[in-house]
């Protein structure tokens, strides 16, 4: 039963059909190494099939033999963070539905790789992955922040003037920059900061409009969750 | 970090801890406050190397930290320790160079004008930026004798950083049509909506101090070093995102015309308000230039890619504005309006046929 489950809903949801792997195609994972993966396949299939968004990864700089600015240990961080915000948001039941892992290669980078704020969003004016998907765009450096992201992010991509994606360095412990990666995907979808170091969307206790965020800040709320449902980048049933 | 009254072994206060850690899961990312007294002492030793804490310590965080914490000569002195020394990472010197734009000063230019040759490009590209945002006649020189860089990104920013070096430090008319003319080399063909295309159009509306002085403080980033104005700005709502247009402190109210007209200038900067937060985020540089019939016009984001262009003739006692897309990637549109002593009025049609963004490649499996 538990098979023809899984080949259903990866064809339903996933649009992949056997052979599968679990890791590759239910999951969306792409690179090797330990994940510490929390989730069981029956949760993630839960998941995946109502209020779940997908997600389009850049690597800004990158090459496909790691001679750009990622290494392989870099590129299996990201793909961590990714699992750990899944996590995150599954208590709240918001999964993460398709990955799709895409780069940009250094001659076409250029700066891209040394973010400010502006330049996040000159990042996410120049590029951008598939209009059904969330953009996360993981770079060397972003020198004014941890990451950058709008507050209810739009869904059409071509909008222009806004970040169409979440810019983020990637530098930090894979932990904590699963929980930078929910913290300011969580914005995308909607979520201001909560005024609570322990939530991942973390505090602001000045008001200026920057978030703190730490490694304790995992939870989400009900109401958050429901926030983060009614998002536009939220997918159809499967 | 529990209150047991034991120091903890790092020796390091929380404030200290949290702004320089590698292990990151106490550490915020941002949002920080400045540090003070012990802490920012200890901060700049480490950052010296004069002091190793028994934490793994992320450079480029401790660089943050400083930069958001002090201006001084001390903290340049340490910055251009970290920007010169090729055994730090290229985060720490691209953050250092960033946190050097910010301080503002002749010594900190100086140390990024002795920096634009960082064997790094990612390293370089940062200190071609800063000095874009703070530059003067020091830079120009190294700038002008420099080779741009291979990288048509890089190099449009490079091209922006002369030419704002040069309004800035009061060149010339050669030197200013020079770096405005490699500015424009890479863009393409000015376009504007084609007939019968969907347009969205959006017009400006005038808004006065207290409001302008308000937003001013809400400014998150460069403002290029020009004086702004807090007497007068100009609100334009965009789709999603609302700008605010302000306007170099030179153009005073009653003779702007007069203002625009007298030398090239940074005339504005436009800026994009975030829906939430309400932080203004400068994001598009506006550069006039008089004409004999009037005013060449550029309109650039922050990184060098043009964005538009065009002119505005002579118009009674006023200057009529006609300006088109000029860059590669925006989608076609057109600008029109009219620039009298004490108030501007501009029209924006767009095509709602925006050109399509880049996808980069796809990472096979």
């Amino acid at each position: 039963m538990a098979s023809i489950s899984v080949k259903a809903r990866a064809s339903s949801c996933l649009g992949v059909t056997p052979p599968l792997s679990i890791r590759r195609h239910v999951f969306g994972y792409i690179w090797g190494g330990s994940m510490d993966r929390q989730l069981s396949l029956k949760r993630q299939l839960d998941l995946i099939r109502t209020n779940a968004f997908n997600l389009c990864v850049f690597l800004v700089g990158h090459e496909e033999d790691f001679s750009g600015e990622f290494t392989i240990d870099e590129a299996r961080r990201m793909q961590f963070a990714v699992d750990v915000m899944r996590e995150l948001y599954s208590q709240v039941g918001v999964g993460v539905r398709r990955i799709f892992w895409r780069y940009i290669p250094v001659d076409e980078a250029g700066g891209y790789t040394s973010v400010d704020a502006s330049e996040a969003t000159d990042l996410t004016e120049d590029f951008s992955g598939p209009n059904d998907g969330i953009d996360v765009f993981f770079v060397t450096t972003v020198t004014d922040a941890g990451g950058w992201s709008n507050v209810d992010g739009p869904c059409d991509k071509s909008e222009k003037g806004e970040r169409t994606g979440a810019v983020l360095e990637v530098g930090n412990s894979a932990q904590f920059l699963g929980i930078l990666l929910a913290h300011e995907v969580g914005h995308y979808l909607g979520l201001p900061h909560a005024g609570n170091i322990t939530n991942v969307m973390g505090d602001d206790s000045d008001g200026d409009g920057i978030g703190s965020i730490n490694g304790t800040s995992v939870n989400l709320t009900t109401s958050q969750g429901n926030r983060m449902k009614s998002h536009c980048s939220i997918r159809p049933s499967c | 970090m529990s209150n047991t009254g034991d120091p903890p072994a790092h020796g390091l206060s929380p404030p200290l801890l949290q702004a320089i850690a590698a292990d990151a899961l106490d550490c915020p990312v941002d949002g920080l406050p400045p540090l003070e007294g012990d802490d920012l002492a200890e901060l700049k030793r480490i950052l010296r190397g004069e002091s190793t804490p028994a934490v793994p310590v992320d450079r480029a965080r401790a660089i943050r930290a400083l930069v958001r914490s002090d201006r001084s000569a001390e903290a340049t002195d340490v910055l251009a320790r970290v920007l010169g020394n090729m055994e730090e990472g290229t985060r720490a010197r691209a953050v250092a160079a960033y946190g050097l734009g910010t301080i503002s000063s002749a010594d900190a230019e100086r140390v990024l004008v002795g920096n634009l040759s960082a064997e790094d490009a990612d390293v370089r590209a940062e200190v071609v930026t800063a000095l874009g945002r703070m530059g003067s006649a020091e830079a120009l020189d190294r700038l002008r004798s420099a080779p741009p860089p291979a990288n048509p990104r890089a190099g449009r920013q490079f091209s922006l950083a002369r030419l704002l070096v040069a309004l800035r430090a009061g060149a010339g008319e050669q030197e200013v049509e020079e770096a405005r003319r490699l500015l424009r080399a890479g863009a393409g063909e000015p376009v504007e909506p084609g007939p019968g295309v969907p347009q969205r159009t959006f017009e400006s509306t005038r808004i006065d101090a207290p409001e302008v002085r308000e937003l001013l403080g809400m400014v998150d980033g460069s403002t290029y070093g020009i004086p702004l104005n807090g007497r007068v700005g100009f609100r334009v709502p965009c789709g999603r995102t609302s700008y605010v247009l302000f306007l170099n402190s030179q153009l005073e109210p009653g003779r702007f015309v007069e203002g625009v007209r007298s030398k090239a200038l940074i005339a504005g900067i436009l800026a994009a308000q975030d829906r939430v937060t309400r932080r203004v985020t400068p994001r598009y540089l506006i550069v006039t230039t008089p004409t004999s019939k009037g005013l060449d016009l550029l309109v650039t984001r922050t990184d060098g890619e043009l964005a538009f262009a065009g002119e505005a003739a002579l118009d009674g006692d006023g200057l009529r504005l006609t300006l088109r897309t000029a860059g590669d990637r925006g989608a076609p549109g057109r600008i029109e309006g009219r620039l009298s002593g004490s108030d501007l009025s501009w029209r924006l049609a767009v095509s709602g046929q925006a050109r399509p963004k880049a996808q980069g490649r796809e990472i096979p499996a």
